[in-house]
């Protein structure tokens, strides 16, 4: 089937775990990066998508934001929020807009600056979390931080199959593996079980290994028609499927209820569009806020069965050489967090041919996740090398 | 309903504060109502009774690490799958480091009011 859209530039702004550049002084580096990858001059840009953190005030990225740039009169220009889900919904739209015709080359950037000063990245995310729906009911436990929900689905989901304390180990370090090969990656030393179980718990059953990394920085994208991506000079990645899912169910509703997320919708809204079937896809890039996050996902988006992906990851086959290559830049946890942007990122790489060392054989089709709340909010992406599948 | 009725998740916490646990049931079919979705329901097709009070632990999560001022860690935060049902977050008193999935447990109030369970 005939590609969506064309992805055919992408950039990133400097990643910092220091305070810095301000979001706009990030977001501005990451869309020249972005525009002078794509090989195209200013005045081909006609839309303008802006991905808002969700923890940022409102006020750090707005339209003016388009003052800072070299652009000329706009066929589209918003900002966009869907929690962790922002920077695929931000492409989904980008993708529609230029196959409607509506634009004709959209920059989507997406900036954040979770470290601030005097304050570590985890205090940026330790607001109440939101459970129950009842006012200040968690601020009653202490049930602070996206760390709460995310620790109790993990736990929830190690109590539904009786996995113990190893559980989320295998993930972690096999994320390590992949980020040793990444010289992008901010955490490359490898680590073996006993350095798992070195490191100290923050919020059982999570440890500090069991986080993300988060970063100060920003990535931009440049979609356009795939009839313009014929006159660009880099390598373009095409976007073959889009997909949500959104339902009244969390991961940790699911998993202490039973029941589904809207992981499954988005999944096959994406290879519908993209006429694949699961099985095929090569390569797997997903919005790891955690480690459980990652290994849950393999099952939730329906790649494998309720309860298999611990096995799977402990048999080595999302570590390189595997079946089904995964996080292959180190993910959230060991190359950096830069919300859904990471694994946005390293599939373009990984379907361009362009991840170096740690380049997987066979990318002619790669799957991308984003997923917000406590796995609440669900978006995908396949993207692929070729203009048209088959 | 009218302006000043509360909504049925203040309802909910106003029994918390008078140290009742109460579940809502949907007046029509009977139905136990979750208590997330609690204002998704219209108030006056709820009916409210009190609560067996029993229940098992479904998640548990222990704060190494100091978040709210509050709080001492290490404490514990659980999810509790009522014997009615609906899930409801709270803690379990009385137990050494994390409780276990699957562990019965009762309800009860502490001195400053807060609902906890205790293994049952």
């Amino acid at each position: 089937m005939p590609a969506i859209s064309a992805i055919t530039g992408w950039g990133q702004s400097s990643l910092s775990r220091r305070p810095g550049p301000s979001v706009a002084e990030l977001a501005r580096d990451a869309c020249i990066a972005a525009v002078e990858h794509a090989g195209m001059a200013w005045s081909e840009i006609d839309g303008l998508i802006l991905g808002q953190s969700d923890i940022l005030d409102r006020s750090a990225l707005t339209l003016a934001f388009r003052h800072s740039l070299d652009l000329g009169e706009l066929n589209l220009l918003c900002v966009t929020e869907g929690k962790g889900t922002t920077v695929l919904q931000a492409i989904h739209h980008a993708s529609l807009a230029v196959s409607a015709g509506m634009a004709r080359t959209v920059l989507c950037v997406f900036s954040d600056t979770p470290i601030r000063d005097e304050k570590q990245a985890g205090d940026t995310f330790a607001r109440p979390s939101k459970i129950m729906n009842l006012p200040d009911w968690e601020n009653r436990y202490g049930c602070f931080g996206a760390i709460g929900a995310y620790a109790l689905a993990a736990s929830a989901y190690r109590g539904l199959y009786g996995f113990g304390e190893d559980a989320y180990s295998p993930y972690v370090i096999t994320c390590r593996k992949w980020a040793a090969l990444n010289p992008e990656a901010f955490l490359r030393d490898e680590i073996d079980t006993t350095a798992y179980f070195a490191s100290p718990a923050v919020v059982e059953p999570l440890r500090l290994l069991d986080c993300a990394y988060p970063v100060n920085g920003a990535a931009a994208f440049v979609i356009t028609g795939t009839d313009r991506a014929k006159a660009s000079a880099g390598s373009p990645v095409f976007v073959h499927g889009i997909g949500q899912g959104h339902n009244e169910r969390s991961a940790l509703s699911a998993l202490v209820k039973g029941g589904r997320t809207g992981a499954q919708t988005a999944t096959n809204g994406a290879l519908a569009g993209a006429g694949l079937d699961i099985s095929s896809i090569d390569c797997l890039q997903v919005y790891d806020a955690f480690s459980f996050s990652g290994v849950f996902a393999l099952e939730d988006f329906g790649f494998l069965p309720a309860g298999g992906a611990v096995e799977f990851i402990r048999a080595g086959e999302t570590a390189p050489g595997g079946s089904l290559p995964m996080n292959t830049g180190g993910g959230h946890l060991s190359s950096y967090y830069l919300q859904g942007a990471t694994p946005l990122i390293e599939a373009l790489r990984q379907a361009s041919g362009a991840a170096g060392a740690r380049q997987v054989p066979k990318h002619d089709t790669v799957f991308i996740t984003n997923s917000g709340g406590c796995l609440e909010f669900h978006a995908t992406l396949v993207v692929s090398p070729h203009r048209s599948l088959s | 309903m009218t302006g000043t009725a509360p909504s049925p998740s203040q309802k909910f916490l106003n029994f918390i504060a008078e140290g009742r646990l109460c579940l809502a049931y949907d007046a029509a079919n009977g139905a136990v109502v979750d208590i997330v979705d609690l204002d998704g329901s219209s108030e006056r097709a709820l009916t409210w009774k009190p609560a067996l009070g029993t229940g098992t632990v479904a998640a548990a999560a222990v704060y190494r690490r100091r978040y709210v001022e509050s709080h001492d860690p290490p404490y514990n935060v659980a999810i509790i799958r009522l014997a009615e049902g609906p899930m409801l977050l709270s803690t379990v008193e009385g137990i050494e480091g994390a409780p276990v999935v699957g562990t019965k447990v009762q309800a009860a109030f502490a001195k400053d009011g807060t609902l906890v369970f205790r293994p049952d």
